[in-house]
């Protein structure tokens, strides 16, 4: 870290990111939060009412429906990571076509959460999707629930497609976590007589701590913000079943007569949800800046 | 050499039935006609009738959209990819005379890896709103107001992947530059940018993928169709062609045959990025 630089050169290749950074990223956020302890009536000024919109806020029962669902969604994503793991491996094995499988199972991830969630619904709806119906046909019909748009089941439906999308993306990771792995380790146990087994559970899932952390806190994050694949699935859900907290802010948002002061109260919720995900894995990892 | 077990190919040969069927299915399911689809949800099209297809081209205006989306994205990627490039190496490279600025640049661009866009959604489209009345193009309701959000989304996550990525450049070779009389930007651009060019090409085909898919910031500030981009577009079908389901999965199919394409073609530099990143996480 010793180039030497004129003073005013450093800053200002800084200046350019940092300005985008400031109006777009962090005014917004700033204003976002000090607009949660205010109520904003419409063509006038906000004004401060404290913790008010909190209150309206726990006390609305469909927050109290998006909280769930979104935590649904999060806890289960972050119980479904494992399979990540176990594609991870089955693609460190090297066979003809390990490509191919990678390939194949990346895909469904870098194609937007609206399509994927479009092509499901014509697998998972319970009127139109091949899914009940394919269990009909074969006699299953006690099965077929109503995987979305129903009373209770979305949230989990979505889990399982969202993880399913993702799923491509863990594998590659855990896929490059593995390669990293030292081989030495493993050569001794076997010469010291261990199973697989005993090699897999002792020596390669503690070394995989660190990435299992951060793969951890990447879907905590990513799972408080998912709305898109409820949206286009259900659109919130009958009455407002289905909403997340993405969801329902979007919904509040949409409406023209929309409460400011509650959107923005559910967004420095969201926001410290996250911010504890993170917090939490800097204070897990103790990552230090100069390595 | 591991041997290989034949056994390996069946959880190998499911993946691949699981990751690609619905894709299949929709793109089978894109040959009913609407009719057909709620007969008979299960069976295989009657027929393989392109004129389907054409017909939900035109009534789309899919060339539209797809301009607006390459117009977005060729804008708003290589823009933010510069400005994090330059913060980047003064970051990871430059001594600054407060000891502590640099983490502290760092930092901050980092804590922007939590934000979910939708925390900051409304304060975008007032920032536009009132930048509008200033430079309109900048405005509500035009694409290049998304170029600018689009940049500052790339931040957080290009100034992670750039600065590991430049920290772990030796920094003999680039003294030896310096001794040998190569000046900053010289050292910045034929050295270092040469020598991120992975983690850089993966950067770029991440954010390609990411800005083109993206939706709450373009559903929130641009309002006539005709601006509209291609993510915008498919939940615009979803209501516009309520019961047409057959249009709706003739649209997706053709939406996303390009970024599949484009997927194939890069996709080893894709997956090689998610590794290097891997490493780096």
């Amino acid at each position: 870290m010793h180039i030497f630089a004129k003073w005013w050169i450093k800053q200002l290749l800084v200046v350019p990111t940092l300005i985008l950074f400031l109006i777009y990223t962090l005014y917004p956020i700033i204003d976002s939060l000090m607009l949660a302890f205010s109520h904003k009536p419409p063509f006038k000024k906000p004004y401060f009412v404290g913790l008010d919109n909190f209150y309206g806020l726990f006390n609305d029962p469909v927050f109290i429906i998006a909280l769930r669902n979104t935590t649904i969604v999060v806890i289960g994503s972050v119980l479904l990571i494992p399979l990540g793991l176990l594609l991870g491996l089955l693609l460190n094995v090297s066979f003809r076509g390990a490509t191919a499988v990678k390939v194949i199972s990346f895909a469904p991830n870098i194609v937007s959460p609206f399509l994927t969630g479009l092509v499901f619904f014509f697998i998972v709806d319970p009127g139109v999707g091949v899914l009940n119906g394919f269990l009909d046909k074969i006699g299953l019909h006690a099965l077929a629930f109503k995987w979305i748009g129903g009373e209770r089941l979305t949230p989990y439906t979505v889990t399982v497609l969202d993880s399913w999308k993702g799923l491509g993306g863990l594998g590659v990771f855990f896929y490059a976590a593995l390669k990293m792995m030292p081989k030495d380790m493993f050569e001794a146990a076997t010469i010291d007589g261990a199973t697989s087994m005993q090699k897999f559970w002792k020596i390669t899932i503690p070394m995989l701590k660190e990435t299992f952390k951060f793969i951890t806190v990447l879907t905590i994050i990513g799972g408080l913000g998912s709305y898109q694949t409820f949206y286009i699935l259900t659109s919130g859900g009958p009455h407002h079943k289905s909403e997340t907290l993405g969801s329902y802010m979007f919904y509040i948002m949409q409406s023209k007569g929309g409460d400011i002061g509650k959107t923005s109260a559910m967004a420095l919720v969201m926001f410290i949800l996250s911010m504890s995900a993170a917090i939490l894995y800097l204070h897990l990892t103790r990552k230090r800046l100069d390595e | 050499m591991p041997k290989v077990n034949k056994l390996i190919y069946i959880p190998a040969g499911l993946i691949i039935i699981l990751m690609s069927f619905p894709f299949v299915w929709g793109f089978l399911l894109s040959f009913k006609d609407g009719i057909e689809i709620f007969t008979d949800p299960i069976s295989l099209p009657r027929s393989f009738n392109f004129r389907l297809y054409i017909d939900t081209y035109k009534e789309s205006h899919l060339v539209l959209l797809f301009k607006n989306s390459l117009i977005v994205t060729v804008l708003s990627v290589p823009l933010g990819m510069l400005f994090v490039f330059l913060s980047a190496f003064s970051i990871a490279r430059l001594d600054q005379k407060i000891k502590w600025m640099s983490s502290f640049y760092y930092y901050l661009f980092l804590s922007g890896m939590c934000v979910n866009i939708i925390i900051i959604l409304r304060s975008l489209y007032f920032i536009t709103m009132y930048t509008g009345k200033n430079v309109a193009p900048l405005g509500l309701d035009s694409l290049y107001s998304l170029v600018p959000i689009y940049a500052a989304g790339g931040i957080p996550f290009g100034t992670l992947l750039y600065v590991s990525a430049m920290r772990s450049i030796p920094i003999e070779m680039e003294e030896a530059a310096i001794i040998d009389g190569c000046s900053l930007f010289g050292v910045m651009f034929r050295i270092n940018f040469v020598l991120c060019m992975p983690v850089i090409s993966a950067l770029f085909i991440f954010s390609v993928l990411g800005v083109w898919n993206e939706f709450p910031v373009a559903s929130m500030l641009l309002n006539n169709y005709h601006n509209y981009t291609l993510p915008l577009a498919l939940a615009f079908f979803k209501s516009e062609f309520s019961r047409d389901y057959g249009s709706m999965l003739r649209a997706i199919i053709m939406i996303l045959i390009p970024q599949l394409l484009f997927f194939i073609i890069f996709q080893k530099r894709i997956i090689d990025g998610v590794v290097t990143e891997g490493i780096k996480g």
